[in-house]
């Protein structure tokens, strides 16, 4: 079990590892002579176009995204208390994705797919809100059976969609769903939801360790459970919207890295909710690298990658077990 | 100093009814048992005691405060509930697990002090425990996670005790120790328990004070002296028990 100060530092560190990888790496490597003269300025402009233009951008994103993913995800786990929720669960990206797809069929791109995704996203998420949002009774089984039948509702209409597209846009449909950053122009929006969100959640990182024990045993030691649960289902909901519409359903990493940091440094949220948004930053730079070198000039989804690692390496550290038991 | 009082307090879950119009007081320093068959409503009371449900009709004052006007965090800084089950779904150590009780105590901004992981590591001390308390929660055996949790509830070091079933897989040893502990340290420190139990010879042992939950919202309130006679304990049992003379008191046997 690594120190708090420790596991920050070293992720810090992975996480400038992996926009340095992104930035050297792919058709045209970049020595570390070059990688320097990069920073001081001194290199050639093509270099310079490749590197800040395309994979700087692209990492960037990768790296919002992933954190998003994360944050996104410990939230879901302690708003579902189950180490099993991820951010898509409650139907977020399936609403994002009918509507960007919807939008694909029709011929439409670019701005108008993205902005189409986020009014998906947030209908979706009002949906599932007012459904599963009863009588005073919201407990986490309820809203997680709410979100997982309109998930399939909406996965029954993306199945519609794709199985009646014409193939012209179902190539860039399927990728879209699979997750994939290649063309996106990089915005401040992401970023500004990104800080947002772990600005807050930080600040309610000590209610949260609390409300992962139970809504009971949380009311009894002092918690205003039904406000702290509606935020939480708002604001994941929320950054998992800005993950989707930058980068379609990129899978495993808001499933995966908030499990992991778990097993590897326990739950206290103040540690977790920081560390996720970096290990899930570096993860997905990491994994998009991956997915532009690793058949070039072939380019993969993202999504793909991160499932690629992502599942070996939590089933090396859940059987490694860091002399801890996992539930699940 | 806190004391508990219930106004005409009707209370019923799922159309049955637990109370009518229950009127009583939980002065400090003293030791109320709860006793009654399955299913008439104990861990319902004693949630409703808690503010963690709200009656039907009636008030419950927490020193002449309307505990419905209170905040869960002024409620939980004098009132403490032992739950009958605890949910352990991510990986947590026992220590950190205790110092939770410390919550209601520090404000939003502040971490938990030195102070605090003392406190929580005095009320291990006090249910044995200190030696696991890097153990994982889900860990431990039923008997240990129950002496985590009333170490939690030690920790947050309530005016006022509510305790669902201390008794809940602990050993008969620790039965004793914990609740010996409890009742003293309430006496001596002007708090108050309020537990539900199904051991009479418990409930005779450690309570001064009994509240009888009867069918149909029908209850007996009083001291326990009072209450313990074989005619009460019949109706509230549904079934016939010898009292009889034993070596420190009376001792109650179903025939």
């Amino acid at each position: 079990m690594l120190r708090p100060p420790a596991l920050l530092l070293s992720l810090i560190l992975l996480s400038i590892g992996s926009f340095i990888l992104a930035f050297s790496v792919g058709s045209f490597q970049l020595s570390v002579a070059q990688f320097v003269a990069l920073l001081d300025g001194s290199e050639n402009e093509i270099t310079r176009t490749i590197i800040w233009e395309l994979r700087a951008p692209r990492a960037y994103i990768a790296f919002i995204t992933g954190g998003l993913l994360s944050l996104a995800g410990v939230l879901m786990q302690v708003l579902l208390r189950n180490p099993l929720a991820d951010p898509y669960i409650l139907g977020v990206s399936g609403g994002a994705s009918v509507a960007a797809l919807l939008l694909m069929f029709f011929g439409l791109s670019g701005s108008l797919v993205t902005g189409g995704a986020f009014i998906g996203a947030l209908v979706s998420i009002l949906l599932v809100f007012s459904l599963s949002h009863g009588k005073g009774n919201w407990n986490p089984s309820r809203l997680l059976l709410t979100g997982v039948v309109i998930a399939a509702g909406w996965g029954a209409m993306i199945n519609f969609i794709l199985s009646i597209s014409p193939d012209k846009p179902l190539r860039g449909m399927l990728f879209w769903l699979m997750g994939d950053i290649s063309n996106i122009s990089p915005g401040v929006s992401g970023l500004l939801a990104l800080l947002a969100g772990l600005l807050i959640c930080f600040a309610l990182a000590r209610q949260l360790n609390i409300l992962s024990r139970g809504d009971l045993q949380a009311s009894a030691l002092g918690i205003a459970v039904k406000p702290l649960r509606i935020s939480l289902f708002l604001i994941a909901s929320a950054l998992t919207a800005f993950a989707v519409v930058q980068a379609g359903s990129v899978g495993f990493v808001g499933l995966i890295v908030p499990h992991m940091l778990r097993l590897i440094s326990g739950s206290d949220h103040r540690l977790l909710i920081p560390a996720s948004v970096l290990l899930g930053g570096s993860l997905l730079v990491i994994s998009d690298t991956l997915a532009r070198t690793i058949i070039a000039p072939q380019q993969l989804p993202v999504g793909v990658i991160t499932a690629f690692i992502g599942v070996p390496f939590f089933l090396f550290l859940l059987n490694k077990n860091f002399g801890r038991q996992v539930t699940s | 100093m806190s004391r508990l009082s219930l106004q005409q307090l009707d209370v019923s879950i799922a159309g049955k009814s637990i109370c009518r119009q229950l009127d009583l007081c939980i002065e400090p320093g003293q030791v109320w048992g709860i006793l009654g068959r399955n299913g008439t409503g104990k861990t319902t009371l004693i949630h409703t005691l808690a503010g963690l449900r709200e009656a039907d009709a009636g008030a419950i004052s927490l020193d002449q405060q309307d505990i419905a006007q209170l905040t869960r965090k002024q409620v939980a800084q004098k009132i403490g509930v032992l739950l009958q089950h605890t949910e352990d779904p991510f990986p947590s150590t026992v220590l950190e697990t205790v110092v939770t009780g410390r919550h209601p105590h520090i404000n939003h901004w502040q971490w938990e002090s030195r102070e605090d992981y003392q406190l929580a590591q005095q009320a291990l001390e006090q249910v044995e425990m200190l030696g696991l308390q890097q153990r994982q929660v889900n860990q431990l055996s039923g008997g240990e996670r129950q002496r985590v949790s009333i170490a939690t509830l030690l920790t947050q070091d309530p005016a006022i005790f509510l305790l669902d079933e201390p008794n809940t897989h602990l050993d008969l040893n620790y039965q004793i120790s914990l609740l010996s502990y409890l009742s003293d340290y309430v006496r001596q420190n002007q708090r108050s328990i309020v537990m539900s139990l199904h051991d009479i010879n418990l409930a005779a042992r450690f309570c001064d004070h009994l509240l009888f939950l009867l069918d149909d919202g029908k209850t007996l309130a009083g001291p326990t002296a009072k209450l313990l006679n074989s005619h009460d304990l019949e109706a509230l049992f549904q079934h016939p028990i010898d009292v009889i003379e034993g070596p420190r008191g009376n001792l109650y046997i179903p025939r």
